[in-house]
């Protein structure tokens, strides 16, 4: 009797344990069903305008490995299937559905969005998942920030911010004028850890930091700043900030009059809704740029040209964050099939030994830090359209002053 | 001290003033913290700019209609919904603006995206000189709206007979109800009108900067601290809270530099809750023996 009521007891326990190892271990997925893949994208709050452009680029990635047929894995080509959760730019919810991905949807890795408040906790989460994870549109110096006892599953592919605050001097440098700059950064990560890294760029070439502004994110008004950079006689401008404040900024400085020879502003004019909100106040913008088709041979590009260059044009910042995002996915799934298997240490290894040219450029990942360090560009808005400046392209004139905050 | 960093400090904080007068007014009436109140202030910004999108009104020829817009918007909800949740339980009608903030929030991001947008009009980039001090011509028109709204809603309240309704309303529900006062429509009236001048708010904060679907909290807490200053329902203690934040904000970012801005507003607003949480501005009667 006792040891039948042993065995009753341990039944339930053993049907859980089954259930739980059936349902568990994303990893392995389904033996027929597609290779899932999944993604923790902002689609609304903050950072929801960056959104639709990256799940673009995922889904054509996603779309064009389907078409040649799949991914290999054990021998068989399977179809990719993507799986994309709106976190609401909410990082706890993007760290929890991180693991939804995993546990629920049974993602064999996952894909990151953009900026490291997002990315970071997402990354994190893949780790403690053992699930591979690529993103890009994170500079890597904030990745590599991120994972503070280093990465194992996790990869980026983007930007150095050495190489953004070297070029955004580079372009300021050649603005006539007096060569003294005003900075303008917010107190987000990426802000205070790029501000000393501008002012060592500044100063490397030639340039006097005549005034330095930080503030929090969400600061409506800059008027004692415009007034102090007046006052100090600075004729050039550099800016970190979050869109909403960029614009806030470029109306003041049109109301206050102080009209630079040369403005750069990083992470707020970088896509389309700069222009559309600021209209012809933001022509002249210099901005940043993180992939420039006529840097990539023609092959390269022709795979993004097709589809997602018809729907963003191929100079938009819209597609370089699309291109981005088809690259990372890409990466993947090139990964998953030269791993042959969707085991986590065997697809980590693959993407390790990533070596090879990409619509977003030539990806080969440094494994100390998990990162693939892509090229910087500063753009400039004209009519509309932002038009590669730095490093200069043959038939693009660096126009100044900055016409836009100079109009009347 | 700068006197630029003074005058453009206290011209915004006229814009604050005008954030918080609806709030404060909802407080004192109702007795309950409106949680949709920075929505509506964003739902007034995001109004104006479909009506340049789809009418081509630039931003000040919009105020009218988001002005009725609103209020007829404001009117029904409370009618038909906040006010019978409110007299069941104060809660409910807590819950229910937090609700109502969450969905307006849902439908600027579904018909407008996430990003930022700013409205276009005259004055809105226009620069000024007052007493020598640059400043921007929209701050001035912010501020003259808030004095303006401010005294008409001070001698609404305290010089018309509408007023005097309204303040017995406030004062004791069950008795006001007993002298014949319909207190549902004095609810829905304050609550309509509130909303409106939320909406005119957002109008003006939409040309004077920029806005977002997640610019609401923002501006809940800006009203909420205005509110702290300057005394629950009171209407002109409320414009000097304003100007006091404003101020404050504007000064402690131009001598301590951008990052002591909200550090000071919120050791502020600890100070005034500790010491005087009836509000700054609030006489306080002495009581003789």
């Amino acid at each position: 009797m006792p040891r039948t009521r042993a065995l009753r007891s341990v039944i339930p326990i053993a049907a859980i344990a089954l259930a739980a190892a059936a349902c568990g271990g994303g990893a392995a997925g389904s033996a027929d069903g597609p290779v899932v893949i999944g993604a923790s994208m902002s689609l609304s709050g903050s950072l929801g305008v960056l959104g639709p452009p990256l799940e673009a680029g995922y889904q054509q990635a996603v779309a064009d490995v389907n078409a040649a047929g799949g991914v290999s894995v054990d021998g068989t080509k399977k179809k990719v299937k993507l799986v994309v959760l709106d976190n609401g730019s909410d990082p706890n919810k993007a760290s929890s559905q991180a693991r939804e991905l995993v546990l629920k949807d049974q993602a064999v890795a996952l894909l990151g969005f953009t900026t490291p408040p997002i990315v970071t906790p997402t990354a994190l989460a893949a780790e403690q998942q053992r699930i591979p994870f690529v993103t890009s549109l994170t500079p890597v110096r904030a990745f590599q920030q991120g994972g503070k006892s280093g990465w194992k599953y996790a990869w980026d592919l983007f930007f150095d911010e050495k190489d953004q605050a070297a070029m955004a001097a580079k372009a300021l440098a050649m603005a006539k004028g007096n060569k003294k700059v005003v900075l303008f950064t917010d107190n987000e990560p990426d802000g205070a850890m790029e501000r000393p890294m501008y002012k060592a760029a500044f100063q490397a070439r030639g340039l006097t930091v005549a005034g330095d502004y930080t503030f929090p994110v969400g600061t409506t008004d800059f008027s004692s700043f415009i007034t102090s950079a007046k006052a100090k006689g600075a004729q050039l401008l550099a800016a970190q900030m979050t869109p909403a404040d960029g614009v806030a900024l470029w109306k003041q400085l049109r109301s206050f009059h102080f009209a630079p020879q040369a403005a750069f502003v990083a992470k707020a004019s970088d896509a389309e809704y700069w222009w559309e909100t600021l209209d012809r106040s933001a022509q002249g913008t210099l901005s940043e740029g993180y992939w420039s088709p006529s840097a990539e041979p023609a092959s390269a590009i022709a795979v993004v040209k097709k589809t997602l260059g018809k729907k963003y044009g191929m100079t938009s910042g819209n597609m370089a964050g699309a291109t981005m995002a088809y690259t990372a996915a890409t990466v993947l799934t090139q990964a998953i099939t030269r791993a042959g298997s969707t085991d986590p240490d065997r697809l980590d290894t693959a993407i390790g030994n990533t070596d090879a040219r990409f619509p977003g450029g030539h990806i080969k990942f440094d494994r100390s830090t998990h990162t693939a360090t892509t090229p910087y560009y500063v753009t400039q808005w004209q009519k509309g359209v932002q038009l590669q400046v730095t490093p200069p392209l043959k038939g693009v004139t660096f126009e100044q002053p900055t016409a836009g905050l100079r109009e009347r | 001290m700068n006197a630029a960093a003074v005058l453009n400090g206290l011209l915004i904080g006229g814009f604050y003033a005008l954030v918080a007068l609806g709030l404060s007014v909802v407080f004192g009436v109702l007795r309950v913290i409106n949680l949709a109140h920075g929505a509506i202030v964003i739902l007034g910004a995001y109004l104006a700019y479909w009506m340049s999108a789809w009418l081509g009104l630039n931003a000040f020829a919009a105020l009218p209609l988001v002005f009725v817009v609103v209020l007829v918007l404001g009117y029904l909800l409370q009618r038909y919904l906040l006010t019978g949740l409110l007299i069941r339980r104060p809660e409910g009608a807590l819950v229910a603006t937090f609700g109502l903030s969450l969905a307006l929030g849902g439908l600027f991001t579904i018909w407008s995206g996430s990003g930022p947008h700013a409205l276009r009009g005259p004055l809105v980039t226009a620069g000024i000189s007052v007493f020598g001090i640059e400043t921007r011509a929209i701050y001035l028109v912010d501020f003259g709206v808030a004095v303006v709204l401010a005294a008409v809603a001070y001698v609404v309240l305290n010089r018309t007979r509408a007023g005097a309704i309204i303040r017995a309303a406030a004062a004791d529900t069950g008795t006001a109800g007993l002298m014949g006062i319909d207190i549902r429509r004095v609810y829905a009236v304050t609550f309509a009108v509130s909303a409106a001048v939320a909406a005119i708010t957002g109008v003006l904060l939409g040309a004077t900067f920029s806005f977002t679907p997640d610019s609401s909290t923002q501006y809940l807490l800006t009203g909420i601290a205005v509110v702290v200053l300057g005394g629950v329902g009171n209407v002109l203690g409320t414009f000097c809270g304003g100007l006091l934040l404003g101020l404050v904000q504007s000064v402690a970012a131009a001598q301590f530099g951008g990052g002591w801005r909200d550090f000071t507003v919120y050791a502020l607003f600890f100070i005034v809750l500790a010491i005087r949480p009836q509000g700054v501005f609030v006489r306080t009667r002495k009581v003789t023996g």
